[in-house]
């Protein structure tokens, strides 16, 4: 078990790496700037921001050339690049190893780091990239210290949020699940999985303004839209009464498909012969579902949950705009939109950890729950 | 959000919402005012940053208006400048050197006098290419602003700006510029706390280290959440004041907004142009809280004239005249919306506008044949690019029909994501491209400006040596009628060369409870709080009916 969890630790750096170069370069590569709005920006604005975030470096290259700057007749910085003879260094003039000269670009400079020169010495001095845990500032939030900064204050409302809907999915698709299987056919059955056909097939985009139409803007019961938060002292709660529309708008599909997942795994378990044997043994029938075949049956409910969660907590795009909430999901399709480079890396980089995690977390619960499954 | 599922959902939803708005009475949603004077505003979206030089949106401006003085402000009904921290001024003959005297009982919320050097260092750090301001193009009017930005000279100082003693301000333009006054109150032209900013770098905007110059200040701001500003009670203005706390919530979503203006959550929509989605904009006509207003800005559409067969100024005339921009406002775009046949916007006080042609197919037929395409005879395929929009795609349709129909031209459409489409109208490869310009400032100049260069917003790529002329000639002019008159008449060529068709003018579309005093609808959309209040004796009978449509 513990070398199967190193393992798996292990595996998640290489993959870090793969998603966050995959999406360094389909960002950069997608058409646009950050600092394009619905007003034009002159070249020379434009110039002058790139510098300011970096952006006028090469994205990225390799090469056995060195480049090094001259000056022009007027004054201005030239960059000009030379061919590195094999075994000789010409910058230091001693001989030497190739130098690689592809530090100064975007793709080094953002995930490794760079030399940046002191507003008052001058003197350069280097600065981590993601490597040192550096995200860099966001080239929207201009006002935020860092990238870490601006997930920092999205994250307690998609965690609130995502943590409610998900206890809600789970609390009622569960027990929905095992009756309508345990009851297969009957009313009951027939009733639960139609909602939860109706559940699943009916997004958020439509659910979400159905409940507001009817709890908000009619009965006038709960807030159409934004959060409060209470302040407790040292930390902060949601008011309950703002976060009731999203989380059961977002919970419908979990709630919908776990209870189909749950009806289903639940009646295969029923049919097989260790819960025939279970019954023949004279268990209650309490016993035989609650504690004999929910355990099996659970399984691919695990393996659904787990993952789920973590794209709960990671933010939902849809609910948290209909809802005008702060969270995660807004920050991710705001800074793709907007060409937020850094943001949408810091963001990425923070889903992929969840959601890693969380598939790590789900195997290891199957060892707990499947007694034939073990690591070894 | 999947594009095809919003394609199909977003109707249903607007139909539901639909449903729900239909309802009785003269306003829509609850009207009892509240026991207090705080403010709720929905503001669009997040703001970048309430730094006034590390920004160009609409909802910072919203929020910053409120926050740093600059020379003048803007009236609440017209737009115009009014006396701020300036309480007078001057320009020399030809309006290339601009005087202002500042008020003297001005101070900042630490205490500090607000002085001309405060406005010497601001305006140095807005063309400071360091800085990379958004707006700095505002400067180049400035001596050497525009030298300065482009890194071109070192020395900031050089900068045509100085404290003659603490309450003067001197201004040297680069050339005369008979319309500077009208950009002073913009928020780039604000003072910024020099000793703020050195001693927190970026952080001198978060509310603990806010140093400001408003009549309001910054005390809270949650990003995705709200930015709260409260009255500040050292201000030179605080006994004009009467809102006590100003919310603002970036609501992106234009539904969720009205709902929340529904529900009374705010009292007002802001943040200029179309803050109601179109298909509310028929059932809430009637409403009294329902309110139109023409915008100073223009949606037109850029002809490329560097490309055959627009090059010919004829048949760019031709597709112009064939255009029924009536009919397209009235019976499609239905939310308000004017047709434009001057390219300078209405609400420009004193401006001659130029009389131009209208609609006249016959004309365009016969000017079509002229140019040798005799009833669209040979005439070759062109193609309207437009940014990926359910509403610009449909006024592409229908021009794209009323050119078949009337010049039996083939035209078809492309349309792009927002950025692709950029790209696309900078580097010039299109026929018919769809362009829009809102104004930073009340003055024709900033609509004819554009094509003065062939730079940055000249999109169709036209020059005209005598246009040029007749700007720089208008500009340095001191007589604003006579000005006016100039800039009317280098207009009037412009439209005759016709290498942009203005469609129509913008109106913003807005929701403001009855309650709310002092709010209007204005050509720059600007709405400094110092002059709103809440009635909080207002009742529907006491409604005069006042508003501004």
């Amino acid at each position: 078990m513990f070398t199967f969890v190193v393992k798996r630790l292990l595996q998640i750096i290489p993959l870090l790496v793969i998603i966050m170069t995959l999406t360094f370069f389909v960002m950069r590569l997608a058409p646009g700037n950050p600092f394009a709005n619905e007003k034009q920006l002159t070249e020379v604005v434009q110039h002058n921001l790139n510098r300011r975030f970096g952006l006028d470096r090469p994205m990225f290259y390799v090469s056995l050339k060195e480049s090094y700057t001259t000056l022009r007749p007027d004054g201005t910085e030239q960059w000009q690049t030379r061919w590195i003879f094999p075994g000789w260094n010409t910058s230091t003039g001693t001989f030497g190893f190739f130098r690689w000269n592809g530090f100064d670009n975007q793709y080094n400079n953002y995930f490794i780091g760079r030399s940046v020169a002191d507003d008052e010495t001058g003197a350069r001095m280097w600065e981590w990239g993601v490597v040192g845990g550096n995200f860099g500032p966001s080239t929207r939030f201009t006002d935020a210290r860092s990238v870490a900064e601006v997930i920092w204050t999205g994250l307690p409302l998609s965690f609130c949020l995502g943590l409610l809907a998900y206890l809600l999915a789970l609390v009622l698709g569960i027990p929905i699940g095992i009756v309508a299987a345990y009851r297969q056919n009957s009313l009951v059955d027939y009733a639960s999985m139609g909602s939860a056909v109706f559940g699943l097939s009916v997004p958020a985009l439509v659910l979400g303004p159905i409940l507001i139409l009817v709890l908000s803007l009619t009965l006038y019961i709960f807030p159409p839209a934004l959060m409060e938060w209470w302040d407790l002292g040292p930390f902060s709660v949601p008011n309950i009464r703002f976060l009731v529309l999203p989380a059961v708008t977002l919970s419908a599909v979990y709630t919908a498909y776990i209870a189909r997942l749950m009806r289903a795994a639940m009646l295969e378990t029923l049919r097989t012969d260790y819960v025939r044997t279970a019954r023949a043994k004279g268990l209650t029938e309490r016993a035989v579902v609650l504690r004999h075949a929910l355990r099996s049956a659970l399984l691919p409910v695990v393996s659904f949950t787990g993952p789920a969660l973590a794209f709960l907590l990671a933010g939902t795009i849809v609910v948290e705009r209909i809802f005008a909430l702060g969270g995660l999901g807004q920050f991710f399709l705001q800074s793709a939109t907007n060409r937020d480079y850094t943001l949408t890396l810091g963001i990425v980089f923070f889903v992929s950890v969840v959601l890693i995690v969380m598939n790590l977390l789900v195997d290891i619960a199957y060892a707990f729950i499947d007694p034939r499954i073990k690591y070894d | 959000m999947n594009r095809q599922v919003g394609r199909i959902a977003l109707p249903v939803l607007a139909a539901l919402a639909f449903q729900a708005c239909v309802t009785a009475g003269a306003y829509f949603g609850a009207t009892s005012p509240p026991g207090d004077q705080i403010l709720y505003i929905s503001n669009q979206s997040e703001p970048r940053s309430l730094d006034p030089h590390k920004t160009a949106g609409v909802p910072e401006s919203a929020i910053m208006l409120n926050l740093y003085d600059c020379l003048t402000t803007y009236d609440p009904k017209t737009s115009e400048p009014i006396p701020c921290i300036a309480t007078s001024w001057e320009s020399n003959a030809d309006a290339s050197v601009w005087t202002f005297h500042l008020r003297s009982d001005a101070t900042w919320t630490d205490g500090r006098p607000l002085t001309a050097d405060d406005f010497v260092y601001s305006w140095r750090r807005l063309a400071d290419p360091a800085t990379a301001s958004p707006y700095a193009n505002l400067i180049y009017y400035v001596k050497n602003g525009e030298a300065i930005n482009d890194s071109k000279l070192d020395d900031i100082t050089q900068l045509g700006v100085r404290a003659i003693d603490a309450h003067t301000l001197e201004v040297t333009m680069e050339r005369p510029t008979a319309f500077f006054l009208a950009m002073t109150p913009h928020y780039a032209f604000a003072a910024v706390p020099q000793w703020a900013i050195e001693a927190w770098g970026d952080q001198w905007v978060t509310p603990e280290h806010n140093v400001s110059s408003g009549p309001y200040r910054l005390v809270k701001r949650v990003p995705y959440d709200r930015i709260v500003l409260e009255k500040w009670n050292g201000h030179w203005d605080a006994a004009r004041c009467v809102i006590t706390r100003a919310v603002y919530l970036p609501v992106e979503d234009q539904n969720t907004a009205v709902n929340l203006y529904k529900a009374k959550e705010v009292y007002v929509l802001a943040g200029g142009g179309q803050s109601v989605p179109t298909s509310f904009v028929k059932a809430l006509r009637g409403k009294k809280d329902f309110h139109i207003n023409a915008e100073y800005g223009t949606y037109y559409y850029s002809l490329n004239v560097r490309r055959p067969p627009l090059n010919d100024a004829r048949v760019r005339r031709a597709l112009a005249l064939s255009i029924d921009k009536k009919e397209i406002c009235e019976k499609y775009l239905g939310a308000g919306q004017i047709p434009a046949y001057d390219f300078v916007p209405p609400g420009t006080p004193g401006y001659p506008y130029p009389d131009v042609p209208k609609y006249d197919p016959d004309l365009a037929r016969k000017l079509l044949a002229e140019a040798g395409y005799p009833n669209g005879a040979g005439f070759p395929k062109i193609e309207i690019f437009f940014n990926t929009l359910e509403s610009h795609r449909q006024l592409a349709e229908l021009i794209q029909s009323m050119w078949k129909e009337q010049l039996n031209i083939p035209v078809e459409l492309n349309n792009q994501e927002w950025q692709v489409f950029q790209a696309t109208r900078e580097q010039r490869r299109f026929d018919v491209a769809r362009d829009g310009w809102i104004a930073d400032y009340l003055d024709p100049n900033t609509f004819l400006d554009l094509f003065q260069a062939d730079t940055f917003g000249n999109h169709s790529g036209w020059l005209n040596p005598k246009y040029t002329a007749l700007m720089e000639k208008a500009n340095s002019d001191p007589d604003p009628q006579r000005r006016l008159a100039m800039l009317a008449q280098a207009e009037a060529i412009l439209l005759d060369d016709m290498p942009i068709i203005p469609i129509y003018y913008y109106a913003s579309v807005g929701l403001k409870k009855p309650f709310l005093d002092g709010w209007y609808f204005n050509p720059l959309d600007q709405h400094p709080l110092k002059f709103v209040s809440i009635n909080n004796d207002w009742r529907p009978d006491q409604d005069t009916g006042e508003s501004v449509h």
